[in-house]
């Protein structure tokens, strides 16, 4: 595959949403193409905010820790090269002893060679005996010694325990003394945005307003209004809210239209800038064929991401 | 040997709390048992509810997820650090996983013939098609508190498209169709399908880059 192939795929290719050929042919280009490559990073956070997006709001069935524990206890002891504490700390125990059998037989004719029989193993089962003790007597050493070793090691766990305890509470403190900046300077970089915003949606009203057939409308009811300023062949569109009642946590203002076709389609959520007069703020949406196309414009309060409108119909406008 | 038993002994929870993903994935090559504990904690919300949302079955999506841990588990050399960062590259297994999970039960179902992206069983279907992640940000101790925001970012982001583009983005992603498939099911051209995740897809990616960068300027502010 060459890059010219590849770029209008790339955004297909990043969500999986090509068939496994293309799929593995493009993977295959991106391994020795760094134009491409770097291409496809620009998409990094759009995917991981996809896969985030999904587990929002999800709670995992109970218990599901204590059945992933049990699992890798499981896949722990079959894992090649792990090991556990007690093969880590085994020591080989002693062999079995198996006790010398005498032979039995005639006394008469085998005492002096039975005695003399008895005399070489009660002297090998004495030295036997001398070897077993000092093998035991070392091997008490070597307990000793790891006991001590142990101990040690233990005091100074004991020891880092209580300088890491210190170094969590002074931690704890400077993290105190953090989130309050943390909240001031969040504060500010929130006026920095509204600022940022109110400059966006102002340029795109002065790039609206030179538009061929740039006109404004506005719709009332009985509380609230829009002003809608709109060009025939612009594909944005900007909106001025009348005292629109706000909103609760977890509600969006979401915009509808319906196209010339009939077609109810949405215009997404809205993110009103304020404006410095009372009780009026302004946004600007994209939508996705010019607005010649559609006949009507209608906002509703929804939950996010809201394919049907079922909320409070706020205000409406007949744009045609 | 001797690291890990040290690792498992010297090291309390609250290090691993402290520690990276990065830095927790490197113990967990190293045999440690409660670095994978602590990423699991961390991340198994997001990665049985990703994996919920692609086969809408929640002991199904528990399973596909707990075994993306295990393999990372018993094959740790299949994240590479260098290519990007581990949440990513985790939600990436995961999602393919449970794509094909989500294919083959369609398959029993007779609903699509279509193939999987790769056959199930070999190392080679842990690494998904997709490139992994690549991000220049380390994540640091605060790392719970940025995720809040970026889910702020995600659905002001998701705000932005238009019921036809997000429809697209959705059965895509979620859903594990192709285009064509896609275009087939809404009944639409292919050529309309392929813009409509063609232009959602650069709204998207146009809207959170520029708030990342304007989170990294407030940051240096």
């Amino acid at each position: 595959m060459k890059c010219k192939q590849v770029e209008p795929e790339i955004e297909a290719y990043t969500i999986g949403a090509l068939p496994l050929e293309e799929m593995q042919a493009i993977k295959d280009h991106l391994e020795n193409c760094a134009s491409c490559a770097a291409l496809l990073r620009e998409y990094n956070l759009t995917v991981e905010s996809l896969a985030l997006e999904a587990g929002l709001d999800f709670e995992p069935l109970e218990g599901h820790t204590a059945r992933f524990q049990a699992k890798l206890s499981q896949r722990t002891q079959l894992r090649p090269g792990s090991a556990t504490v007690e093969e880590l700390t085994h020591r080989p125990k002693l062999p079995n002893s198996s006790q010398p059998s005498a032979r039995q037989g005639s006394w008469g004719r085998f005492v002096p060679a039975g005695l003399a029989l008895t005399l070489v193993l009660l002297l090998g089962l004495g030295l036997w005996s001398l070897s077993l003790q000092s093998q035991l007597e070392q091997e008490r050493n070597q307990n000793r010694a790891v006991a001590a070793q142990l101990s040690l090691n233990l005091n100074q766990v004991k020891e880092l325990n209580e300088q890491l305890s210190n170094e969590k509470d002074r931690l704890v403190s400077q993290a105190t003394v953090l989130n309050g900046e943390n909240g001031s300077l969040k504060q500010q970089v929130s006026q920095l945005r509204v600022a940022e915003e109110a400059d966006k949606v102002a340029q795109n009203v002065s790039l609206l307003l030179t538009r061929p057939g740039a006109t404004t409308r506005t719709a009332t009811n009985d509380k609230f209004g829009v002003t809608v300023l709109m060009a025939p062949q612009e594909r944005d569109v900007a909106l001025f809210a009348h005292s629109w009642p706000e909103l609760k946590p977890g509600e969006v203002y979401h915009v509808w239209l319906y196209h010339t076709t009939g077609q109810l389609i949405s215009g997404g959520s809205l993110k009103l800038t304020p404006l410095p007069a009372q009780n009026l703020a302004e946004a600007i949406i994209g939508v996705p064929e010019p607005m010649a196309n559609y006949t009507t414009l209608f906002v509703t309060i929804e939950k996010p991401g809201a394919q049907q409108p079922n909320g409070l119909e706020i205000v409406r406008d007949k744009l045609a | 040997m001797e690291f890990r038993k040290k690792n498992q002994i010297e090291l309390d929870s609250r290090d691993y709390l402290a520690r990276s993903d990065e830095q927790l994935a490197g113990l967990v090559a190293e045999g440690n048992t409660q670095a994978l504990e602590t990423l699991y904690d961390r991340y198994s919300r997001q990665a049985i509810g990703l994996a919920y949302r692609i086969v809408e079955q929640a002991e199904l999506a528990e399973e596909v997820a707990q075994e993306a841990f295990l393999r990372f588990w018993e094959r740790p050399d299949l994240y590479q650090p260098e290519r990007g960062r581990f949440a990513g590259w985790l939600l990436s297994v995961i999602h393919h996983r449970a794509v094909n999970e989500r294919r083959r039960s369609s398959f029993r179902l007779n609903v699509s013939a279509d193939k999987p992206f790769s056959a199930d069983g070999g190392d080679e279907a842990d690494e998904p098609l997709l490139l992994s992640r690549l991000s220049d940000n380390a994540p640091g101790p605060d790392e719970q508190v940025l995720a809040q925001a970026q889910r702020e970012v995600v659905r002001d982001a998701l705000g932005q498209l238009s019921y036809p583009q997000r429809q697209v983005i959705e059965l895509a992603y979620y859903s594990g169709l192709n285009q064509s498939e896609i275009a087939q099911q809404l009944g639409e051209p292919l050529g309309t399908v392929k813009t409509r995740l063609r232009l959602g897809m650069q709204k998207l990616r146009i809207f959170l880059n520029k708030k990342e960068l304007v989170e990294l300027v407030s940051e240096k502010d």
